[in-house]
């Protein structure tokens, strides 16, 4: 028996085995059946790549089959941004690499209306093939109320290359979102700005958590992978760790070779970064606290702290000062209706939308939280009563802000506002 | 006689091959360290780091693989109650799950889930590198615990 036909077997054997979706046969109707509804109703980690790979299979396709793939999507995504939204976000977030003008169009219809789900994943969609005509649209999305829509228009104008709208991005390195300053900076960065620089450098520098979570490290990890790229070797061989505390010797050292090459890349001198986007550090002892992250009203992070300070968002937080033994007051308040909530912790399902609830009684205790939770949907009486007496006893603490108060830091702005609004946009109405 | 030596060698390498694979498919926590002392890891280096599919991994995290491990994290919000198996990630929201350095698959030698809602730390052996199910990465990520507690 001649080697060359078990060798074939082998290698049959081998191939059929290693992972992966074929890409050498002909597209069949099935094959695109499958990786639509992976798209849709698959395990979350599997929907982006089901999608991806519908990208992949229109990309390798034949004119006539590319047609019918198109076809096949408009089909599924609708014609209105309702129907879009029951496609999900893993086909939303790729609709806008298939060049077709109708998927298109309907995706900025989708992003137009502020009611829609999934803006974030549309917005990212379109920012892939971004186009010269689009550059308005997207300048427009740069004071979005959603910070990852933000972020997505960051990404098409820097996709686009026009660096002629750096004026508009330069108020995003004091984006009052960790997120959205750091792709302002990489992007002006990319630009030809290395000043920008400065900004992803105080991230570094951040020590701050919202309760339990470790923000300011969080942040610190994403402005490295950014930054070290960029910098490629440290003087003297240093080695810099985003998660040792910024204020460790180790840290000092290599944050002091981070500046030495920054001055070699002529990022300048070290600007004045306003205060509210300056490194977060150590705050006072947080007792209750509200962390609304809506899919269509945005976030708000809310701490009361045991010196009666509201802080009003993450890392370097705003500071409300509130007259002294309201917190208490507050916890008193809230008192019964937290012990009628019992062990349940959890209302609703996982998706979007989320209201959490902190309360810490103590410096060195855990906090305890309720999460109230739902998808795209609307759903009734989501948020029970017990949290609803407690969210409108916090909305109750927020206080008066004056006009001076605003312009000393937007994020005070319209605070209790966005912040029934939120509220609302979640777990419902809390009357 | 020379075909059926080269037979027997590609059969080999096959074979190897299936095993090793096979070794991996079994996936997390088969090898433990003598020393028991646990490497402290932090969350956000894991789910920082910049993955493209095939692409190798930073070597630090690599390094991680097999190692008994201590990591500070929540349950994600959609984990069922009284399974064996879940998710654990760097924030309590569906921000960013559907990506697979953004995750570690949590499994269970002994006991079930209850649902817990704040941040907190497990202990267990931790398999690094892409786990794939279906041709679809469904983890990179993996870590054994022993047991369970549902006491915060």
């Amino acid at each position: 028996m001649s080697a060359t036909p078990v060798v074939g077997v082998l290698l049959g054997i081998a191939l059929s085995l290693a992972p992966g979706l074929p890409t050498s046969h002909p597209l069949e109707p099935q094959d695109l059946e499958q990786l639509i509804r992976a798209a849709r109703t698959g395990r979350p980690v599997i929907r982006p790549q089901a999608a991806r790979r519908i990208l992949r299979l229109w990309s390798q396709a034949e004119r006539s089959d590319r047609a019918g793939i198109i076809e096949r999507l408009r089909e599924e995504t609708g014609d209105s941004p309702q129907t879009l939204a029951l496609a999900g976000p893993a086909l939303i977030e790729v609709l806008g690499e298939f060049e077709d003008e109708n998927l298109r169009s309907l995706l900025w219809r989708a992003f137009d209306d502020t009611d829609f789900p999934w803006r974030p994943y549309g917005a990212r969609s379109l920012a892939v093939h971004a186009k010269v005509e689009e550059a308005q649209r997207f300048i427009s999305a740069l004071t979005d109320a959603i910070a990852p829509v933000r972020v997505a228009a960051l990404t098409a104008l820097s996709n686009l290359g026009q660096a002629q709208h750096a004026s508009a991005v330069r108020p995003l390195l004091n984006d009052e979102d960790g997120r959205v300053r750091r792709a302002a900076a990489n992007l002006l960065a990319d630009w030809n700005e290395p000043s920008a620089l400065w900004w992803l450098y105080e991230e570094l520098l951040r020590t701050d958590r919202f309760f339990d979570r470790p923000t300011g490290e969080q942040a610190r990890y994403q402005a490295w992978s950014l930054l070290s790229p960029r910098l490629v070797e440290l003087p003297g061989g240093v080695a810099h760790d985003p998660g040792l505390d910024p204020v460790s010797p180790a840290s000092a050292a290599s944050l002091a070779a981070v500046r030495a090459r920054l001055d070699e890349l002529k990022a300048g001198k070290r600007p004045e970064i306003p205060a509210r986007v300056r490194a977060g550090g150590k705050t006072p002892t947080e007792l209750l606290g509200l962390e609304l992250r809506s899919c269509r009203r945005g976030e708000v992070f809310l701490r009361w702290t045991e010196n009666d300070l509201l802080l009003v968002g993450q890392g370097n937080p705003a500071e409300l000062r509130l007259p002294r033994g309201s917190v208490e007051t507050l916890l008193a308040t809230t008192s019964q209706a937290r012990a009628g909530l019992s062990d349940k912790r959890l209302f609703g399902a996982p998706g979007c939308d989320m209201e959490q609830f902190h309360f810490r009684s103590g410096q060195t205790l855990a906090a305890t939280q309720w999460i109230v939770s739902c998808g795209p949907e609307t759903v009734p009486n989501l948020r029970p009563p017990g949290l609803n007496s407690i969210g409108l006893a916090l909305l109750d603490a927020i206080p008066e802000i004056s006009t001076e108060q605003v312009t000393a830091d937007p994020r005070l702005a319209h605070l209790r506002e966005r912040t029934r609004a939120a509220l609302l946009a979640i777990g419902g109405d809390l009357d | 006689m020379r075909d059926s030596s080269l037979v027997s060698i590609l059969l080999t390498l096959v074979l190897v091959g299936l095993g090793t694979s096979a070794l991996h498919a079994q996936g997390p926590g088969v090898q433990r360290l003598a020393d028991d002392e646990a490497v402290e890891v932090s969350m956000a280096k894991l789910t920082s780091i910049n993955y493209r599919r095939g692409k190798a991994l930073p070597k630090e995290v690599e390094e991680l693989d097999g190692q008994l491990v201590r990591i500070e994290g929540y349950m994600a919000m959609g984990t069922l109650e009284g399974v064996d198996t879940f998710e654990f990630v760097p924030e309590s929201c569906e921000c960013g799950r559907s990506k697979v350095q953004h995750f570690i698959d949590v499994t269970i030698e002994e006991g079930v889930t209850t649902f817990r809602p704040g941040r907190f730390y497990l202990e267990g052996v931790l398999s690094v590198g892409e786990f794939e199910e279906d041709g679809f990465v469904v983890s990179l990520y993996r870590l054994t615990v022993p047991t369970f507690d549902d006491e915060e």
